[in-house]
């Protein structure tokens, strides 16, 4: 049986976005001819796909408010981010990072950063001696070399506590996959309810202590977002008639959307913290090098947060979509 | 009331509603090919259409068995929903509506 030459395949699979990868490569390798007949096709192809999951996985909410943020910032450039951010959607992983592999980063990260921090340490005398006026700057340099290895940690452990989570087994019934529906859609109601309540809670703190107009704005999104939340924030109750293929469908839409949720209000939680880091970038080297590092961090641990729970949601919604019944 | 199709997402769903339980991207796109002669169609554009009926309810998909032929790799399989099929007899009911009056005044032969 003809195949494509391994090279040109592996070439064709980093292109083409992992959510689609299987299947328009399972495809391609379907309809082999011979390397150039593969390759125009692939070309012809993978546009369409790229443009396809960027429309898919537009998470316009979360889109806006990464770009205000990113604004406060960058100002107008921040709009260079924005075909950025929606390929990083498109091409976002279709499992959860391997947990051993983090755990060997970590380590690895770990030991280089205590080199340093010990490297540094010993020759501070010296550096003194030879004209280091600002120690702070000193100081924020080893915090510079211990906090890749903090955040390679802190994603580690995010890896971990996933891996608990119990997948679906591979054959279930129809009334077996009713029954996973429902438990979710509790569990995903009752979350939405006690993300809500927090919300208002945040809204009515912001504005009795902030007061501001900046706050006044969060203040606002904080309550349409609760509002949201409360009443159209749950996954659709079943219908009464519906086949297997149906409530497969039902479910990962349901999953899809309420990862969609999640991911913007982990952002909308830490709106607050980059609004704070912005309003300090214009003050003293020190402090606005110290908002810089605090931002890093922030963004750093919301991307392993959403990219940790997408990779998770979408190992349900494979494992979903191969379900027999 | 149905949601209104363009030309395009038309010739997709009927390609799906023939091919009926062989409908995957192969298939489909060469049924699409032959629905829509003359013109060529990249398979990429079967896709994205796919993709967005999907999101509309109009179909609804799954993953086979991985095959050989396919380099160890699952096929994705599509059908037609319910919201999908009044779609597409509404769309029909148009098009029979269209064929008849040109059919009148410009004296074509047969029916749609």
């Amino acid at each position: 049986m003809a195949a494509p030459p391994p090279r040109l395949e592996r070439l064709v699979l980093a292109l083409i976005p992992p959510l689609a990868r299987e299947v328009v490569a399972g495809d391609l390798c379907e309809t082999f001819e011979n390397p150039r007949q593969y390759a125009a096709e692939a070309l012809r192809t993978v546009p369409f796909v790229i443009a396809s999951q960027m429309r898919r996985h537009l998470n316009m909410p979360a889109l806006l408010l990464k770009l205000s943020l990113w604004w406060l910032f960058l100002g107008w450039a921040a709009l260079w981010l924005l075909p950025v951010l929606m390929l990083a959607d498109a091409y976002q992983p279709a499992a959860r990072p391997d947990a051993h592999r983090a755990i060997r980063q970590t380590v690895a990260l770990g030991v280089m950063a205590m080199i340093a921090v010990v490297n540094l340490s010993m020759n501070i005398g010296f550096m003194l001696q030879t004209g280091l006026r600002r120690p702070e700057w000193l100081a924020l340099s080893l915090f510079g070399l211990v906090v890749p290895a903090l955040l390679c940690g802190v994603r580690t452990v995010l890896i971990l506590q996933n891996d608990r989570h119990l997948p679906l087994p591979d054959t279930v019934s129809g009334a077996e996959l009713m029954d996973a529906y429902r438990r979710f859609a509790w569990r995903a109601r009752l979350h939405n309810i006690a993300e809500g309540a927090a919300l208002v809670a945040a809204a009515v703190l912001a504005l009795l202590w902030l007061g501001r107009s900046g706050a006044a704005v969060l203040t606002g999104l904080y309550l349409m977002t609760a509002v949201y939340l409360l009443a159209r924030g749950a996954p659709r109750p079943l219908p009464t008639a519906g086949d297997f293929r149906f409530l497969q469908t039902r479910y990962a839409r349901a999953l899809a959307r309420q990862h969609r949720l999640r991911h913007f209000l982990w952002w909308l939680w830490c709106a607050p913290a980059m609004m704070a880091a912005a309003a300090r970038m214009h003050e003293k080297p020190l402090v606005a090098a110290a908002s810089a590092a605090a931002l890093a961090l922030v963004c750093f641990v919301l991307a392993a947060i959403n990219r940790e729970d997408g990779g998770r949601v979408q190992e349900d919604i494979g494992a979903l979509e191969r379900l027999t019944g | 009331m149905a949601e209104s199709l363009g030309q395009f997402e038309q010739i997709v769903l009927t390609a799906v509603l023939a091919l009926d339980a062989n409908a995957y991207g192969v298939t489909i796109h060469a049924k699409v090919e032959e629905l829509s002669r003359p013109r060529k169609v990249t398979r990429g554009a079967v896709y994205a259409t796919l993709d967005r009926m999907e999101d509309k309810g109009l179909i609804a998909s799954w993953l086979s068995e991985p095959t050989k032929e396919r380099g160890g790799r699952s096929r994705r399989h599509y059908r037609l929903e319910k919201p999908g099929q009044q779609a597409l007899r509404e769309s029909a009911r148009t098009a029979q509506r269209l064929f008849d009056v040109i059919a009148q005044n410009l004296g074509l032969k047969g029916r749609a």
